[in-house]
């Protein structure tokens, strides 16, 4: 066997060598498993560190800031009460309300901290737990990747790794979009508490200086050369203009820099996992398995697939890069080969659809992460495939169950009881059909006989009924 | 018109509660700054969380300034009553000396 040569291991250090598709190793991937997990490793990384709680030096400096301004209430309070109940005439009312409109901002101001300490609390939760599910996703397909390539024997078993890729992946796309939504709620709550205001006091400064008789304003300009701390005109004209500019300008300019987003995080790792399917392809078809192997087509469904799923999100940028990968599946151009196994992706009966074209149908059914996947495919591919797949279906086959007319003959390799819920219904109407399709027959002419009666049984006496 | 009522005292005690009460905003506004910290959010929220630093950013930079500005207001109420309250003793004081100084003419 030519394994012999490839399964030279090396040192653990040299961790991008090739080993081969199998590797006891427990801390090297196999180069396979290494390719498929790097699109979730960029999942991962798009949630960042993890961490479950806020940074505790921003923590810490908006509480300081709080307790500071909060601590200004009280005697801010004693001193503007003994201010209005001793002071009154025309500028008392000018200024008074001024100076409690902004006594009432400090307060709303100082109240902001812990809002914004909870609403980054949130949003560090929910990252973390995006990035334990994550985490999560990613151990178990590198465990079940390893468990399923060491007991590899033939290309089925790289099929069953590439699956159990793409179920894993598509979790992981599932725990940060939802993390996306979260992360939304965490922003919109920041948002809806609006702008921080204070206000100039404008009536203050007007009335105060307007109102004013001359001999006042001159003395003004007089009692403050001797008093202020070297502002010579601390008249209204000059802070207020200046509060508002500094005010209003910075946020905004704050806002514009971080706005700036790159690609979706899930939209980059479907693109990225097209990439590595295909990379993963080539290299091994090239290194551990024999010219003529079908993971070719194998690997165009799944990409189709993933390519629906991108679509599904408005994901114009996969849209555009894969079209011809998806189409040929879609199209159906040979719709025997390309409907049912897009209708079945994921689920054990996908396994076999290229078994009947590759002659290769018996070595296939015994993948174990096929089998493994079932449940989470038919919620994710239904919908989007079931459409294309009996338009090109040249049968006339009325109920849609016909389809699965023709996997199913082929699943007879597929003994596990699983597979045996699946199939009563589809022998029965292929049981039909198959007597106007000459494919079937040339497909699998004895297998079906043989193993259609005990499904066929029941559906034929429901037809003759 | 309404009556004209000062105590200078009180106004006296006004503007130096201001003084302390602007130093502290100030030093709120300061504190809060370190709460400024895109890198680390970005580190610890990742793309994902891209989208809420910015805007956790731009709060706290927005409550840095109002602790700022509300800070500058304070001080600046306290200046012009300060200047207000000097002012309005040496009126009254020059006032009652004219009105001395007129009734001395008269005399």
């Amino acid at each position: 066997m030519r394994r012999g040569t490839g399964l030279r291991r090396r040192s653990a250090s040299t961790n991008t060598a090739r080993p081969a598709t199998t590797s006891s190793d427990p801390n090297v991937d196999p180069p396979i498993v290494a390719r498929l997990v790097q699109p979730m490793l960029a999942l991962r990384a798009s949630l960042g560190t993890g961490v479950s709680t806020p940074n505790a030096a921003i923590v810490a400096a908006l509480t300081k800031s709080t307790t500071q301004a909060a601590d200004t209430e009280a005697p801010h309070r004693e001193g503007m009460q003994a201010l209005e109940s001793t002071w009154a005439g025309p500028a008392a009312d000018a200024a008074v309300p001024a100076l409690r409109t902004t006594r009432t901002q400090i307060g709303d101001i100082s109240d902001r901290g812990p809002q914004y300490v909870q609403a980054l609390t949130d949003a560090q939760a929910t990252s973390s737990r995006a990035a334990q599910q994550v985490d999560g996703i990613i151990y178990g397909f590198r465990r079940d990747a390893r468990t399923i390539l060491s007991n590899a024997k033939a290309a089925p078993d790289t099929d069953a790794v590439i699956t159990r890729a793409t179920q894993a992946l598509r979790e992981a796309i599932t725990a940060v979009n939802t993390a996306k939504t979260e992360m939304d709620g965490h922003t919109q709550k920041l948002t809806a508490m609006g702008p921080l205001t204070v206000t100039t006091p404008v009536d203050l400064s007007s009335n105060y200086s307007g109102d004013g008789t001359p001999t006042y304003s001159s003395d003004l300009s007089n009692s403050n050369g001797s008093n202020s701390n070297g502002s010579n005109n601390y008249g209204s004209n000059n802070y207020s203009p200046d509060n508002n500019a500094s005010y209003t300008g910075a946020p905004n300019a704050v806002v514009n820099g971080g706005n700036s987003q790159p690609l979706d995080p899930a939209t980059a790792a479907q693109l990225q996992l097209q990439e590595q399917l295909i990379s993963a392809g080539v290299n091994v078809g090239s290194d551990a398995i024999s010219a003529g192997v079908n993971i070719g087509s194998e690997l165009i469904d799944k990409i189709a697939e993933v390519g629906e799923h991108a679509i599904d999100q408005g994901a114009t940028v996969a849209e555009q890069a894969i079209p011809q990968l998806i189409n040929p599946s879609s199209s159906g151009g040979t719709a025997g080969a390309t409907t049912p196994s897009l209708f079945n992706f994921g689920g054990p009966a996908a396994q076999s659809t290229p078994a009947p074209q590759a002659g290769s149908g018996s070595i296939i059914p015994p993948t174990p992460g096929a089998a493994a996947s079932s449940p989470p495919a038919p919620t994710n591919t239904t919908p989007g495939t079931s459409a294309p797949a009996p338009t090109p279906d040249p049968k006339p086959a009325p109920p849609p169950p016909s389809d699965t007319s023709t996997p199913a003959p082929p699943p007879p390799a597929a003994p596990p009881p699983a597979a045996g819920l699946a199939l009563p219904p589809a022998p029965g109407t292929g049981g039909g059909d198959a007597k106007r399709d000459g494919q079937l027959g040339v497909t699998a002419p004895a297998a079906v006989e043989e193993m259609v009666p005990a499904a066929v049984i029941g559906d034929f006496g429901d037809d003759s009924f | 018109m309404d009556a004209l009522k000062l105590e200078p005292a009180a106004m006296a005690a006004y503007t130096a509660v201001a003084d302390t009460v602007s130093q502290q905003l100030a030093s709120a506004a300061v504190a809060a700054g370190g709460a400024v910290n895109p890198d680390q959010l970005a580190a610890d929220l990742g793309e994902v969380g891209a989208e809420f630093a910015a805007q956790f950013t731009a709060a706290v930079s927005e409550h840095v300034q109002a602790l700022s500005t509300a800070g500058q207001l304070v001080h600046a109420y306290g200046q012009v009553l300060r200047g207000y309250n000097t002012d309005m003793q040496s009126s009254d004081a020059g006032t009652a000396a004219a009105i001395a100084k007129a009734g001395e003419t008269l005399t």
